[in-house]
């Protein structure tokens, strides 16, 4: 891949003792979509924030585009550069409404002057007009058509995070960072998450940079995964290969389920990744369903079901 | 007697009653029920019937705390409601409603039989004969000397309060509040005697003095009057809310459009609300001549209060930045005009200029101020902006009352012999004599001189620019940095210049209310310019609705326009304030006038209640 969108080298962010990311260095090229996986607390909520701007990295420097560098500009200037974000926890403005969510997104693009706002000017009119369309037709994108004039916080969950989605859209990026786009959603907003990512770099071409816990969206989508951990990037790869890297899944999934999967893995290696992948997921859905205490019934069982249509499409576009 | 006792009713009425009299005995010591008595409401309650009954009017201070009997009666029979009822069983609820009288009423009568044999006054200052006559209806005075009649009395008055009220609770919904709309007319008309007695064009207009002649005596309404008034106010109300169904239905085919709060509306609604407005300004430009002095003088307090408010509801409303030394802005804005227009010889820079070439001078002192204030502070927030936005509201008054700047700012003298912005000759009235006169008064100097035009068109030009930038993007920068700072400035909102400029709109909005203040008064000191000026205007804009213009305005008249008519209430204003804020708080903390998205909101809320 010739020219990089993003280009993050040796960034070390230290919260007092704590270094939340170590040395990393992260390529993102120009059209793709990458994604960052890793434990709880392992510094990719941080690398979100270096980028945007929100934390200045103590080392290392952040290049967009190849000139620009992130690392010593705000926030905002970071955004008008292009670069976009939702946030892990939904941070909409709650008592604004939908349509005024998106329309602050689309704040940057506006130039209406002090002096045409106060005289309503032809100019300023045709401009609020225009951003009241765009903002309904972004919406009208993220599928929450007419549901403009609700408050944003009487949004339901996952109404919420599209919402999130068309303001991070309104900016007009050219890279999207997503925190987590489907926590909290169902196999079934799942799967329109992955289509509806899809789409928007295959129509729109918006870069996408990703955090996802969820593996089989993980695997699913990226071309290109970056493991972290302790803030550390442990691996690199594409999606079979980060699952048939021991170290990944020790990190990831902890000492014995990597070695439970050695042995599946090197018993099913002349096969396709797309066995692997399923293997992977179903044990990581176990894994977590143990973990958490919550009684392994129906949960796998249904994702594992639901598998062959998104493979075969992830297939397809691969 | 078990039947009656069903659903706690004598603890619901012990324990109302209980507050009730907390809260009479509050009204009672303060002070207020002496003082409001003095404004009569109805005179002679009960027309000869009541010759020789002790109740020869009701007044203000007894609507003060026999009205809090009932209320607390009306509550205590509400209490005993199950979900979903509408009416409690009558039984339980008159009981309720007696034993919350009987308890509350014991408190007031203690405090009669208390205060007779020993002075109290030495606690409360409040606590003299007088007050003890107007609680026992005159008896302490006139009945036997143990004051066992006037204790028996003012309980006796008081179960009949409380039954009353919850008996109001045991009417059908609607006519209940039909009732409740009625008595709250007799009680403003009442109150407004005096305002009423002050306008102009009522004396001026024969059947409007007509009219006031037969609803009023010299002292309060007539009884055949109040009751006239609040059965027509009770009647409009039972057969309101049929018109306003058809009018609703009507536009409900328009709304069911599917439009999305701010879509443009549609014709006939825009020519209605363009005519509404011109008429509410064609009002507002006749008021000085119609209503004379004393209300446009009042008019004159509200319009610079409103754009202060207006002011600050871009600062605290749309942007979210709590500050509390806004009163900088206003007394920069009189100063300036003071300093540089005085005739004084000794205090000023001598420029003799008048308010009109010192107003541009004023927009841009208070821009710099707003700036200087603003840089400093853009990185804080909430608690820490309030006390350093106090602190430089205190700065700007010490510096005007400091003994070094004394030459330019007079100090605690103030600034004296400020000129009025007009000197025009007396404009003789084409057509004196005749009916014109009456609508509009005589042009006379004294009301050229009023500054209430200028006023007026300020507060105009200031809702418009609040209204054009509250739709802009301006304005949604605004209220994405009171949402999550942190947010907006990733949506490229930058953070200085939208602070900076909340800052100066909200600082030169309060700049000109000061030099309009300056020019009306003719004089400023100091202690015009303190921390309670800041805090009215807080105050206005939270009881208006944070955020909405409209609220301002009616955040001012509620919080300016209503003490300044009711002078009685001046000692009692922080008091009142204090209530106020808490009720609405509690009741409704939206504001009186909320900002329209809210207002959706609660309107999208109540039909989900009802339709589930
Ligand atoms: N503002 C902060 N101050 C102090 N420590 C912080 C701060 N933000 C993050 N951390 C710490 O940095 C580490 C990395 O946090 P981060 O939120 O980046 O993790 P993450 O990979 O996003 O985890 P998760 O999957 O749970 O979202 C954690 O140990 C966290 O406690
Ligand atoms: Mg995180």
């Amino acid at each position: 891949m010739s020219d990089l969108l993003l280009d993050c080298r040796g960034i070390t962010k230290r919260f007092g003792g704590l270094v939340a990311v170590n040395a990393l260095d992260l390529q993102i090229p120009a059209g793709s979509i990458h994604s960052v996986i890793g434990p709880n607390g392992a510094g990719k909520t941080t690398l979100f924030n270096c980028i945007t701007g929100f934390y200045h990295p103590e080392e290392g420097e952040i290049l967009l585009g190849g000139s620009h560098h992130l690392e010593f500009l705000r926030t905002d200037e970071i955004t008008r550069l292009g670069v976009a974000r939702t946030y892990q926890n939904i941070r909409l403005f709650p008592e604004l409404t939908a349509v005024e969510n998106v329309m602050v997104g689309l704040h940057a693009r506006l130039e209406s002057s002090l002096l045409g706002v106060l005289f309503s000017s032809p100019a300023t009119r045709k401009e609020e007009r225009w951003a009241t369309e765009e903002a309904l037709r972004l919406l009208e994108v993220v599928g929450l058509g007419g549901k403009g004039d609700g408050l944003a916080s009487n949004l339901p969950y996952g109404d919420q995070r599209r919402l999130e989605i068309a303001r991070a859209l309104a900016t007009d990026p050219k890279l999207l960072l997503l925190d987590e786009p489907t926590a909290g959603m169902n196999t079934g907003e799942t799967a329109s998450m992955i289509r509806f990512i899809r789409r928007l770099r295959d129509d729109l071409d918006i870069t996408i940079l990703l955090i996802e816990h969820d593996m089989k969206l993980v695997m699913e989508i990226s071309e290109l995964i970056t493991v972290v951990d302790f803030g550390q990037k442990i691996a690199e790869g594409k999606p079979s290969e980060i699952l048939a890297n021991p170290r990944v899944i020790e990190a990831y999934l902890g000492r014995g389920a990597a070695e439970a999967l050695d042995v599946r893995t090197a018993a099913a290696a002349p096969g396709a990744a797309h066995d692997a992948t399923s293997d992977a997921d179903a044990d990581a859905a176990a894994d977590t369903a143990s973990d958490s205490g919550t009684p392994p019934g129906p949960e796998p069982t249904s994702s594992a079901g639901s598998q062959p249509d998104p493979v075969d499409e992830g297939g397809g576009s691969a | 007697m078990s039947a009656l006792l069903e659903r706690g009713a004598a603890r619901v009425g012990l324990r109302r009653g209980l507050i009730g009299g907390a809260v009479v005995l509050l009204v009672s010591l303060v002070g207020m029920v002496e003082a409001f008595a003095k404004r009569s409401i109805v005179h002679e309650l009960l027309g000869p019937l009541g010759a020789g009954l002790p109740i020869q009017l009701l007044d203000l201070g007894q609507v003060a705390w026999i009205g809090a009997v009932l209320l607390s009666g009306f509550a205590a029979a509400r209490e005993l409601l199950d979900h979903g009822e509408d009416r409690p069983p009558a039984g339980p609820a008159l009981l309720a409603g007696g034993i919350t009288g009987a308890v509350a009423g014991a408190m007031p009568a203690l405090l009669v039989l208390l205060g007779t044999r020993f002075d109290l006054a030495e606690v409360f200052d409040k606590a003299r004969p007088q007050l003890y006559a107007l609680l026992s209806w005159g008896l302490v005075e006139r009945g036997t000397p143990s004051g066992v009649d006037a204790f028996l009395a003012t309980i006796l008055m008081c179960v009949l309060a409380g039954v009353v009220g919850a008996a109001v609770h045991l009417m059908p919904p609607a006519h209940r509040k039909a009732l409740g709309v009625g008595v709250l007319t007799v009680l403003v008309m009442g109150t407004i005697q005096d305002l009423l007695q002050k306008i102009d064009f009522v004396e001026r207009t024969a059947w409007l003095s007509g009219l006031y002649d037969a609803l009023y005596t010299r002292e309060g309404m007539e009884p055949l009057g109040a009751a006239l008034l609040l059965a027509a106010a009770s009647g409009l109300h039972l057969v309101a809310p049929g018109i306003r169904a058809a009018r609703e239905r009507r536009r409900g085919d328009a709304d069911a459009a599917g439009d999305y709060g701010d879509a443009p509306p549609s014709a006939r609604e825009r020519t209605m609300r363009w005519l509404g407005l011109g008429g509410i300004a064609l009002l507002l430009i006749w008021f000085p001549f119609g209503f004379g002095k004393v209300p446009a003088d009042v008019m004159d307090l509200v319009g610079i209060y409103i754009l202060m408010g207006l002011g600050l509801n871009i600062v605290v409303g749309f942007a979210g930045l709590l500050d509390l030394g806004y009163v900088a802005f206003f007394a920069i804005g009189a100063y300036t005009v003071g300093i540089l227009t005085t005739t004084d010889p000794d205090v000023g820079l001598q420029f003799g200029w008048s308010l009109w070439q010192a107003l541009p001078l004023v927009v841009l002192f208070t821009i710099v101020a707003g700036v200087i204030l603003g840089v400093p502070v853009l990185k804080t927030h909430g608690d820490y902006l309030a006390i350093i936005t106090l602190g430089f509201g205190e700065i700007i008054r010490i510096l005007a009352i400091s003994d070094a700047l004394k030459p330019f700012m007079g100090g605690a003298q103030g600034i004296t012999l400020i000129p009025k912005p007009f000197d025009l000759p007396e404009i003789p009235m084409p057509f004196a004599g005749n009916p014109s006169e009456a609508l509009i008064g005589r042009l006379n100097p004294g009301i050229q001189q009023e500054i209430y035009f200028p006023i007026l068109f300020a507060v105009i030009a200031a809702a418009y620019v609040s209204w054009r930038l509250r739709h802009s993007r301006f304005g949604r920068a605004w209220m994405a940095l009171r949402e999550d700072e942190n947010i907006a400035e990733a949506m490229g909102i930058n953070l200085v210049s939208t602070k900076l400029l909340a800052f100066a709109t909200g600082a030169v909005f309060a700049g000109i209310g000061g030099a309009l203040f300056a020019a009306k008064l003719g004089s400023i000191y100091p202690s015009s310019f303190g921390l309670l000026v800041s805090i009215n205007v807080l105050v206005l804009i939270i009881v208006g609705g944070m955020g909405s213009i409209p609220g301002v305005f009616v955040g001012a008249l509620a919080i300016v326009g209503l003490p300044e008519l009711l002078r009685e209430f001046e000692d009692f204003r922080l008091l009142l304030y204090g209530a106020v804020l808490v009720v609405m708080m509690l009741k409704r903390p939206e504001g009186l006038w909320p900002a329209a998205i809210v207002q959706r909101e609660l309107q999208r809320e109540s039909d989900a209640t009802v339709l589930p």
